[in-house]
């Protein structure tokens, strides 16, 4: 195992996959996304989708709920490593 | 001996309990193919026996069943068969006996379970599964692994020993050993309940699997993560459909462990939270209990072992070349492993259910019908949907090849066997998305559902895109937790710290308590003792020598006062 981080990668798939070390891959990614979520909230203007709940059938139901899903399951790990966060060793004390 | 194949008289458990013992008489060089052709032949069985109970016999007036072939134990079987070849290629390369007898033994166990007719065949294979498995734990050799070895073997033990009980009681209840549909309709079910929930780790039954698992070896995990969940779900798709208790199970069992997942190190632990999380859609799916939800929990199943195995086989391909899994300290593994890399993102998109991955045309089935029958199971499912894709779709690929940071780690690429089981594992994944009509073919109940609507595919995309651009805002806004060198307490803290520090303090109390007793009767011995020793040792006044004058004196009173009792009191 070499620890040189900044030589070339030889395989050609990790060549390929070179793109995630470019700096500027962050906002591109964010920039598609973007045009990605706009599209997705505006196919619920022009399709009615068939719901099971009146919840279902809000506009941007399902947009909304993912994010905010995410963004909860993430800030409230953050709480729960507050509490249950322990140095590796801790079962071996 | 084709005759004796193809009409059921040899089940097909048999073949990888028997041939895994006699492994170790085979020379390594024969071991591969020897290996690789046991679930080529347990398959041959498996497609050419009709359905039907085979392998009936006597025992003590009942009725035993060892080889049940209907359509749910089919589809079931068929993906066991296809877990141990895969299992198998994956770890040609290992030359550990212990690994390689194990890996077949608690397999063909686990299929001996799947197609047993009746629940005391399913007993004796159920402990076997335990004890054999306990050995795929303890091949990683270290005080780690044998510790969590044992913890992981009482709690397996136990639930074999809460199977027979349930199974006791209902026998005695209904004259009934038949493994069949149960329900949730008196006690000995309710162990029979139990039992299959400890194994498909239930809410605050669930702690064994992550931390056992992780211990295992870099090929053994893999083994582990597939058959024990799988084949509880199995009993309980068989016993215990439509149990109102299994949605709410299920959906607690999506849920919590995905806020587990986002903080946890390692991301061996972390697919063992993702798996406890798949395995709670199944549960939930059961619980509805429409031929549609339990056709999404059996192709769930299926899908799920295909995608949730390519991942744990990437991150043993991680830990193989690294050393390690721990997200802290990974970071541009792509560069040396791309093969892993592109792996590790197809298990993750199916595993997130992306259209076109085979995650998706199943989950689907089960999410129409929670949205249908159960509108707050539905909405946790789809909040679990979303922290899937957290844990299992971004984080393992993210932290384990990528990272926020090069981690300097220039390793070789992963063993061409390892790789080749990896890409048997994408094609699938992406083969039964694509095509999933084949899949709904053998899918064992009568219903209808389409998978690519307009509707499934832009709700399922809107979620997971909007999940991502959370993720994206998330770490733009340095808000996602970092990784950091840590573990997180689960409920094993309650067996592995608060029980042995109550039994020391109980044992403390005792111990104080039995020295006060003792130290108190000690007190009374030396005090008696001292008394008599007052009274009659050298210097007491019973045993000094006395006068004779005295003597006489005191003679003459008693006789004295005996001359005054007889004159007053005599006859």
């Amino acid at each position: 195992m070499s620890e040189n981080s900044n030589e070339r990668p030889k395989h050609w798939l990790a060549r390929r996959l070179l793109w995630a070390d470019n700096p500027k891959t962050p906002d591109r990614i964010f920039y598609i996304l973007c045009v990605l979520c706009v599209g997705l909230v505006a196919s619920d203007v022009i399709h009615h989708r068939h719901a099971y709940s009146a919840l279902e059938e809000t506009w941007a139901f399902y947009c909304i709920y993912g994010f905010v899903a995410f963004a909860f399951v993430v800030q409230a790990g953050r709480v729960l490593r507050l509490i249950l966060k322990r140095d590796e060793d801790y079962y071996d004390r | 001996m084709i005759d004796s194949l193809v009409n059921g008289s040899i089940p097909p458990g048999l073949i990888f309990i028997i041939g895994g013992l006699l492994v170790p008489l085979l020379p390594q060089m024969a071991r591969a193919p020897y290996m690789l052709a046991l679930p080529a032949l347990g398959a041959f069985i498996l497609l050419s026996v009709p359905n039907g109970n085979h392998l009936q016999f006597e025992l003590f007036g009942l009725t035993l069943t060892a080889f049940r072939l209907d359509p749910l134990s089919k589809i079931f079987g068929i993906i066991f068969h296809l877990s141990i070849f895969l299992g198998v290629l994956y770890a040609l390369h290992v030359r550990d006996t212990v690994q390689q007898v194990a890996g077949l033994v608690y397999p063909g166990a686990a299929i001996g379970g799947l197609f047993a007719g009746d629940l005391i065949t399913l007993f004796v294979f159920w402990e076997l599964m335990a004890i054999s498995s306990v050995f795929l734990i303890w091949a990683s050799r270290n005080e780690g692994a044998y510790r969590a070895g044992l913890r992981y073997m009482i709690v397996h033990i136990t639930s074999g020993v809460i199977l027979l009980g349930g199974v006791i009681v209902h026998y005695s209840e209904t004259g009934s050993i038949a493994f069949e549909k149960l329900g949730l309709v008196s006690f000995g079910t309710l162990l029979i309940f139990i039992a299959f929930g400890i194994k498909s780790a239930f809410p605050l039954l669930h702690n064994w699997l992550q931390d056992a698992y992780p211990r295992g070896t870099v090929t053994s995990t893999l083994v582990l993560s597939i058959f024990t969940t799988k084949l509880a779900v199995y009993g309980l798709a068989r016993a215990f459909p439509g149990t109102e208790l299994l949605i709410y199970i299920g959906a607690t069992m999506t849920a919590f462990p995905v806020f587990f997942a986002v903080i946890e190190n390692d991301l061996r632990k972390v697919l063992c939270y993702s798996l406890n999380n798949q395995v709670g859609f199944m549960v939930a799916a059961i619980g509805i209990g429409t031929p549609l939800a339990l056709n999404g929990a059996t192709g769930y199943a299926f899908a799920n072992i295909i995608f949730e195995g390519l991942l744990f086989m990437t991150m043993g391909a991680v830990l193989l070349r690294a050393g390690t899994t721990k997200a802290s300290e990974l970071g541009g593994l792509y560069k040396s492993m791309p093969y892993s890399t592109v792996f590790c993102i197809i298990g993750a998109m199916s595993i997130s259910a992306f259209p076109l991955f085979s995650g998706f045309v199943f989950k689907g089935m089960i999410l129409q019908e929670a949205a249908h029958y159960h509108f707050w199971a539905w909405l946790v499912l789809l909040f679990a949907s979303a922290g899937v894709l957290e844990h299992s779709g971004i984080k393992i690929p993210f932290f384990g090849f990528f990272g926020l940071h090069d981690s300097g780690k220039r390793v070789e690429e992963a063993p061409w066997n390892m790789l080749i089981a990896m890409a048997i594992c994408a094609v699938l994944s992406i083969w039964i998305g694509v095509q999933p009509q084949y899949m709904y073919t053998i899918l064992p109940y009568q219903a209808e559902y389409t998978a690519y609507t307009f509707d499934h595919v832009i709700t399922q995309l809107q979620l997971l895109v909007f999940a991502i651009f959370a993720f994206v805002v998330l770490m733009r806004s340095n808000l996602y937790p970092p990784e950091i060198r840590a573990i997180n307490l689960d409920t094993d803290w309650f067996y592995r710290r608060l029980a042995p520090a109550l039994v020391r303090r109980i044992g403390r109390g005792i111990a104080a308590l039995q020295t006060n007793v003792m130290d108190g009767v000690e007190r009374q011995v030396q005090h008696l003792i001292g008394t008599v020793y007052r009274h009659h040792g050298p210097q007491g006044a019973l045993a000094r020598t006395w006068p004779a004058g005295s003597t006489v004196l005191w003679v003459a009173i008693l006789l004295g006062a005996m001359l005054i009792v007889v004159y007053f009191f005599g006859p």
